[in-house]
């Protein structure tokens, strides 16, 4: 394998680790919100986090550049400091953690609207308070589940292009993921190696939906009422 | 055990199809919510645990106000100090049943003097009472209907309430094993002295463990009362399940050979013979249990039969005859030294009543046969 469609892997592998991680907490606490407060504030936050889903990635991409601009809301003019985040791995992982977030947090939800909310209630009468309900009843009955939207918005973010290369680029070694790297070897003829990045890509996604079904699966059945 | 605290409510609670209104203060150690489903029961004591935010008015429980939409007062259903009990028992399905009782044991507000070691003790009081040792490993999923009605009960219990609300406890279960679930709930209240709201459409459990008897009907309290003569009132009698009004009477096991099983009812001296046997040692002499005789089951005559083959000929007055229907009417007697608490009702035909001219302070002899009896244990008492 030659050490450019290898760095694009391990550079894949740190984004995507790191873009899940950043994601999950947040999308998850928003998850149980949204599973179980229906307002109109929460159905308009809820479509607002599910844009990065329907809109084109290079949109997305887009709009990330003019808020890491110079003169836009997060760039160095109005922030103070200059984050320098444009055409870093950085900037890649920001792009994949955005359009992973509302893949991550539709699942969670999914997840946790399974866990039957009179258990949380019943957990109420019992003196604990929402949060002692929510880490004692709702996480664990929801963990498969939440487990999937881990997994889910990590292939998300290993397939991420057109936002990714708008923010970060495509530099070979520096920024270039396995999505990225494909391109470019397709684009410049080298068939071997875009085969070699191909079939990585097919067997990370295979064995990931496999095991999210698996889990989502067994999560419906763990949590029904017996 | 220190002065009970009362529960006061006064509420307007919309449903649909109609408001929900009550304005009452309960006071008895049992108090029954009696009413057909769509009633209004449940969400009444959805409101009292807090699980229901709807509401208007005011619920005060000793002196801690849990609720007065006046002045904006909202207790969460964590600091009211409950234990609820659900139709479907709602155990947690990922924690064995040790786990499940002791969930709320670590309860935020505690009865002050209550130590890590009181609250073993009521733990392992609880698991004595409702028979739970063999199960504590045990997932709910591996659990039959009644254990997990048990362990409910076991769980809210076990976090030390000082109410407890019961929601149709004992419907999701077949007829026969509910009233030997009942007997476990019989004994948690006769051991722990509990103070309860049992919510329930069976006239058996009602009379069997509530002190105190409330008809709700379309989100209106209608009746109140000792719980025979609430559920012998021409209002409600005739409501009453397929097999019309039964008695409830709590008695003692006076002895139990291969034939017979002699029983002698609570308040008094008078005994009953029943034709079903029991051969279990927690049903020895002197076990707590209760019969049960359908209204319709029990023969009166006017003077002492010699030849009748009815195993109970008991000497009673009638204290009150409550037409039901144009043919039908409620007799209740009063049974020979038997305490007037609980009168014996008995359904008769308009016809024979008027054929044997029966009214109100005649003596008579009330006739039931051994085999309409049926005996439920509820077990030793262990004080």
């Amino acid at each position: 394998m030659s050490s450019s469609a290898w760095n694009a892997i391990l550079l894949t592998i740190q984004v995507s680790t790191l873009a899940t991680l950043i994601i999950f907490v947040p999308a998850v606490l928003l998850a149980w919100w949204f599973a179980r407060r229906e307002s109109v504030t929460s159905h308009f936050l809820f479509s607002l986090f599910g844009l990065p889903m329907v809109l084109p990635p290079t949109a997305v991409g887009y709009l990330l550049l003019q808020l890491l601009a110079d003169e836009g809301p997060m760039g160095p003019v109005l922030m103070g400091l200059n984050l320098n985040l444009l055409l870093t791995w950085q900037a890649a992982v920001l792009a994949a953690a955005v359009m992973a977030f509302p893949l991550v947090i539709r699942t969670a939800k999914v997840a946790f609207e399974n866990v039957d909310s009179d258990l949380e209630a019943i957990g109420r009468t019992l003196g604990r308070g929402p949060w002692s309900t929510f880490a004692t009843v709702s996480l664990p009955l929801a963990s498969r589940g939440l487990l999937a939207a881990a997994i889910l918005g990590f292939t998300r973010a290993v397939g991420e292009f057109g936002a990714t290369i708008t923010v970060a680029g495509n530099i070979p070694g520096k920024t270039q993921t396995i999505a990225s790297a494909i391109y470019s070897s397709q684009q410049s003829g080298n068939r071997t190696e875009a085969a070699v990045l191909v079939v990585f890509a097919l067997c990370l996604g295979w064995i990931a939906i496999f095991c999210t079904e698996l889990l989502i699966r067994r999560s419906t059945i763990a949590s029904r009422q017996p | 055990m220190s002065e009970k605290p009362t529960l006061s409510i006064d509420l307007k609670l919309p449903l649909q199809p109609f408001t929900l209104r009550c304005s009452t203060t309960l006071a008895e150690q049992v108090t029954g919510l009696f009413g057909p489903s769509g009633s209004g029961k449940t969400s009444l004591v959805e409101t009292i645990t807090g699980l229901r935010r709807n509401a208007k008015g005011r619920i005060v429980f000793g002196d801690t106000v849990w609720m007065d939409s006046d002045q904006n007062i909202f207790l969460p259903p964590e600091q009211r100090g409950i234990g609820f009990v659900p139709q479907r028992g709602l155990l947690f399905p990922h924690l064995n049943v040790r786990q499940n009782l002791l969930f709320g044991s670590k309860r935020a507000k505690p009865n002050a003097e209550k130590s890590a070691q009181a609250s073993r003790d009521l733990f392992d009081q609880v698991v004595d009472i409702l028979n739970l040792g063999e199960l504590l490993h045990r997932k709910p999923a591996a659990l039959s209907g009644g254990e997990r009605q048990r362990v409910a009960a076991g769980r809210a219990v076990c976090s030390n309430p000082q109410l407890l609300i019961l929601d149709e406890p004992l419907s999701s279960l077949d007829l026969a094993l509910r009233y030997k679930t009942l007997a476990f709930f019989i004994r948690l209240v006769n051991d722990l002295k509990l103070s309860m709201i049992w919510v329930s459409h069976d006239a058996i459990e009602v009379q069997a463990i509530c002190d105190e008897l409330i008809v709700i009907e379309r989100g209106e309290f209608t009746h109140r009362g000792n719980p025979v003569q609430v559920l012998s009132n021409p209002k409600v009698f005739p409501t009453l399940e397929f097999s019309g009004f039964q008695n409830v009477l709590p008695c003692r096991i006076v002895e139990s050979t291969e034939v017979q099983t002699r029983v002698r009812l609570d308040g008094g001296s008078a005994q009953l013979i029943l034709s079903e046997t029991i051969r279990d040692q927690k049903n020895e002499p002197g076990a707590s249990a209760f019969v049960t005789i359908p209204a319709r089951s029990i023969l009166i005559s006017t003077e002492n039969p010699s030849h009748v083959s009815a195993g109970n000929r008991l000497p009673s007055t009638i204290v009150r005859i409550e037409p039901q229907s144009q043919s039908v009417a409620a007799v209740l007697v009063q049974l020979k030294n038997q305490s007037d608490q609980s009168p014996l009702v008995i359904e008769l035909t308009t016809a024979a009543l008027n054929r044997l001219k029966l009214e109100q302070g005649q003596s008579v002899y009330v006739l039931i046969k051994s085999t309409a009896c049926v005996l439920q244990t509820v077990g030793q008492n262990s004080t």
